[in-house]
């Protein structure tokens, strides 16, 4: 462009545009304020891009919350399926040697491990709360088994004074047999969760973390 | 990789919810917005690549704002908003007065709304190019168009831009 050239209005306004955006030259920016001079309206015009512009800068990029994210990861669907679905190295068709177009895959070792401490917390605590539970009983059944006489504490009718009757004391044994029972079902039942989830996890058909392909997809990233 | 996951998102969360929020204007909306694009992300990961993952990203923001706005239908946002309160956590360091702050906070708003108001694709085109202040070459990645029609798209939505703010301004005036 010339420096001397007269331009109209519609050429000063993309000479306006080229200027905001810092690629106006020097022969473009003459032309533009020999223009502006001469022209009120695209003067005004020009203030007000100059202005708007400025402010939009000024809104300027929003930065996401923390609590966004955080609320994110705990909505995210971990599910048995979804960690088997990528480990599988034909899950995506890719062979895995490509790295421009390579995807990352799902999901991942520290899920599956982080699903085992939650199982293993959870038999854990399973297994304390059994035993809890029958050291009481024990020490109930060793109470109320032994002779009426040398009953310790409130279960000595001559300390006492109350009088226990027969009936009283079948009823006693009943329950404490039926408390028995149900103890020891809690006690196999997280005794085999111990030894299935924690002790010898099962490995994954198809889908374990040493699953061809899954190592090379997991390199790529 | 849960890993790799966490890494797009930390990258990109600020674009997704940036993008949204000036999209939407409102701050919960582009909340939500925000996770719901990047739990479509998960649930898409096998089939975005990691390349492609800012402009997957912006599409599909740009869908579910849409979406959202679509069910919304809340027109003249500018009389009924009340966010004003957002406004001063955009740009404090520009506003040294109560005096500067309200004039800052009111031209702001009105910015917002005019932004808020352009059709597409003017409106994308000037959230990226105008207040991310992205160069044209990542918004044409970002929009997946040419860098030239780009130009043309914030070219005319300045334009837009000045009349709506006029219009405002004359609505606010009168």
């Amino acid at each position: 462009m010339s420096p001397t050239e007269i331009i109209d209005c519609a050429r000063a306004l993309e000479l306006v545009d080229r200027q905001l955006d810092g690629e106006i030259d020097e022969a473009g920016l003459v032309a533009l304020e020999s223009h502006l001079a001469g022209c009120p309206s695209c003067r005004a015009e020009v203030q007000l891009a100059r202005r708007l512009q400025v402010g939009l800068r000024r809104l300027g990029p929003q930065e996401c919350p923390d609590s966004v994210v955080a609320s994110l990861m705990t909505r995210l669907p971990i599910s048995d399926t979804a960690l088997g679905r990528d480990q599988s190295p034909q899950s995506d068709g890719r062979s895995g040697t490509q790295s421009a177009g390579a995807v990352v895959s799902f999901p991942t070792p520290d899920a599956s491990s982080s699903q085992a401490r939650v199982q293993a917390a959870r038999s854990v605590g399973l297994a304390l709360a059994a035993t809890v539970l029958l050291t009481l009983a024990v020490s109930l059944w060793v109470a109320m088994s032994a002779p009426l006489g040398e009953r310790p504490g409130e279960l000595q009718p001559a300390v006492n004074g109350v009088d226990v009757s027969a009936s009283d004391l079948e009823q006693a044994e009943r329950e404490a047999r039926l408390a028995f029972a149900y103890l020891g079902a809690i006690t196999k039942r997280a005794t085999q969760t111990l030894r299935n989830d924690v002790l010898s996890p099962p490995a994954p058909a198809g889908h374990g973390s040493s699953a061809p392909g899954m190592d090379n997809e997991v390199q790529q990233r | 990789m849960l890993e790799q996951y966490e890494e797009v998102v930390a990258q990109h969360k600020d674009l997704v919810f940036s993008f949204a929020y000036y999209y939407l204007g409102n701050r919960a909306e582009a909340e939500d917005v925000t996770q719901d694009v990047f739990l479509k992300l998960w649930s898409h990961w096998d089939s975005v690549p990691t390349h492609a993952a800012a402009s997957w990203l912006n599409r599909v923001t740009r869908n579910t704002s849409f979406d959202l706005l679509r069910r919304r239908k809340t027109k003249n946002r500018y009389v009924v908003d009340t966010e004003a309160s957002e406004l001063s956590e955009v740009a404090p360091d520009h506003l040294p007065d109560p005096h500067d702050h309200a004039e800052g906070a009111e031209f702001a708003r009105q910015l917002r709304y005019c932004v808020e108001s352009l059709p597409e694709p003017y409106r994308s085109a000037m959230i990226l190019r105008e207040i991310q202040e992205l160069t044209y070459r990542e918004v044409s990645e970002l929009l997946d168009q040419p860098v030239n029609t780009i130009k043309t798209q914030v070219h005319r939505g300045r334009k837009l831009l000045r009349e709506r703010f006029l219009e405002v301004n004359a609505c606010v005036a009168n």
